[in-house]
């Protein structure tokens, strides 16, 4: 409970961010958008990995922009300064990512084993098919150039 | 398919070795075909094994030995085998013993397990891999109520209905050991171990070696934990790659 409390009440004075750091997290939030934008232009990177550095260089925008919000956010997570909480943030976005990439991975990996396991079976099925219809048609007597189909 | 049995042998970089313990099984007179998964070898595995006379189904790249085997079940499924016997291709395994393993079948037991340790102690090991054998060998144990000595053995024969149970997609792909024990068990299986004699490796590298080993155990145990509670299988559909349209 004490906890909860202190997330709403105000604790000391946070200090804000400076002006010239919200501005290098301005044109970092800018510059990364760009950038993903471009990866998906020139198709380096795929949609739908785009999507989660895009909201976080939104988010960082908005936090660098707007220093009220940055602030009751630094409150909630117990931080001493706003630049804190920017890391905090960074930090936590890093490990979601790893995260999610682990779990795309996992899901890669079992459908490459799947892929290939597959592969091997049907070549080997090819294979047999391939001898079988050999031996059929070696069983098959030989038709020669000058045979004529009878017709009543 | 001319025999309802078939003996599977997972081999990857096994050229010198392979060919001789297919002939070896072959030569035993046991009526049972012969299928080698080679695990994407660089080598000649596979043309000597074919030479051998066996039939080969050939991974386009290495997948694990648990990969191997699964392959080779689901391909014992897709034509029609009633039985699958499985051994090392490295000559670790006593060909002689394949025996015992059907005699345990032919009592009516699902899972024959081949333990080293059952008769005397076995070929040389480091002391990691004794003392994980020891551990998961009681957890097996106490788990299926079965006297179980060697659940690492890869030694084992499977009735018709554990075969049907191991096509299953979510076998393990890298060690199918204590884990797919419990899950025959659990499945209502009847496990039975059988003596079977094993010698050092004729060449290549075990697969139990360095830091793996002690991955093993931490992946055994995190996955012992869950069996209770995992999905049965990774991919919506089960047996994805046995049922093949």
């Amino acid at each position: 409970m004490t906890i909860f409390a202190s997330m709403i009440t105000p604790q000391g004075n946070l200090e804000p961010l400076p002006e010239r750091q919200r501005f290098v997290a301005f044109v970092i939030a800018a510059g990364l958008v760009v950038l993903i934008f471009e990866l998906v232009r020139r198709r380096k990177l795929r949609e739908e990995y785009s999507w989660v550095w895009v909201i976080t260089a939104i988010g960082l925008a908005v936090l660098a922009w707007h220093q009220d919000l940055l602030l009751t956010l630094s409150q909630w997570v117990g931080s001493s300064n706003a630049v804190s909480t920017l890391f905090f943030g960074a930090l936590l976005f890093l490990l979601a990512l790893v995260l999610q990439y682990s779990v795309r991975l996992s899901r890669l990996t079992h459908r490459h084993r799947t892929l290939g396991q597959r592969l091997a079976l049907l070549e080997e099925e090819m294979q047999r098919l391939r001898r079988e219809r050999a031996r059929e048609q070696d069983k098959l007597p030989q038709r020669l150039p000058g045979d004529r189909d009878e017709v009543a | 398919m001319s025999s309802p049995t078939v003996l599977v042998i997972p081999a990857y970089r096994e050229a010198g070795r392979v060919g001789g313990v297919v002939r070896a099984a072959l030569a035993l007179g046991l009526d049972l075909d012969v299928l080698v998964i080679d695990d994407g070898s660089p080598d000649l595995t596979s043309a000597e094994a074919k030479h051998a006379g066996a039939t080969v189904v050939r991974h386009p790249y290495n997948l694990g030995y648990g990969c191997a085997l699964h392959t080779g079940y689901c391909y014992a499924l897709r034509r029609g085998y009633q039985r699958v016997l499985q051994m090392d291709a490295d000559g670790q395994h006593e060909t002689a013993m394949l025996r015992r393993l059907v005699e345990g079948l032919d009592q009516g037991a699902d899972v024959v397990i081949g333990s080293r340790y059952l008769e005397g102690q076995g070929p040389p090991s480091s002391l990691a891999r004794r003392l994980g054998t020891r551990l998961f060998a009681w957890v097996a144990t106490r788990w299926t109520g079965v006297r179980i000595t060697d659940p690492t053995s890869g030694f084992q024969g499977l009735s018709h209905r554990a075969l049907a149970s191991v096509v299953n997609d979510g076998f393990p792909e890298d060690y199918p050991d204590t884990d797919v024990l419990v899950e025959h068990h659990r499945r209502g299986l009847r496990i039975l171990e059988v003596p079977v004699r094993m010698h050092a490796r004729l060449g290549g590298t075990s697969m139990h070696r360095g830091a793996r080993v002690a991955y093993y155990g931490y992946k055994m145990i995190v996955t012992l934990l869950l069996l209770p509670v995992r999905r049965a299988t990774p991919l919506r559909a089960p047996d994805t790659v046995a049922r093949l349209s």
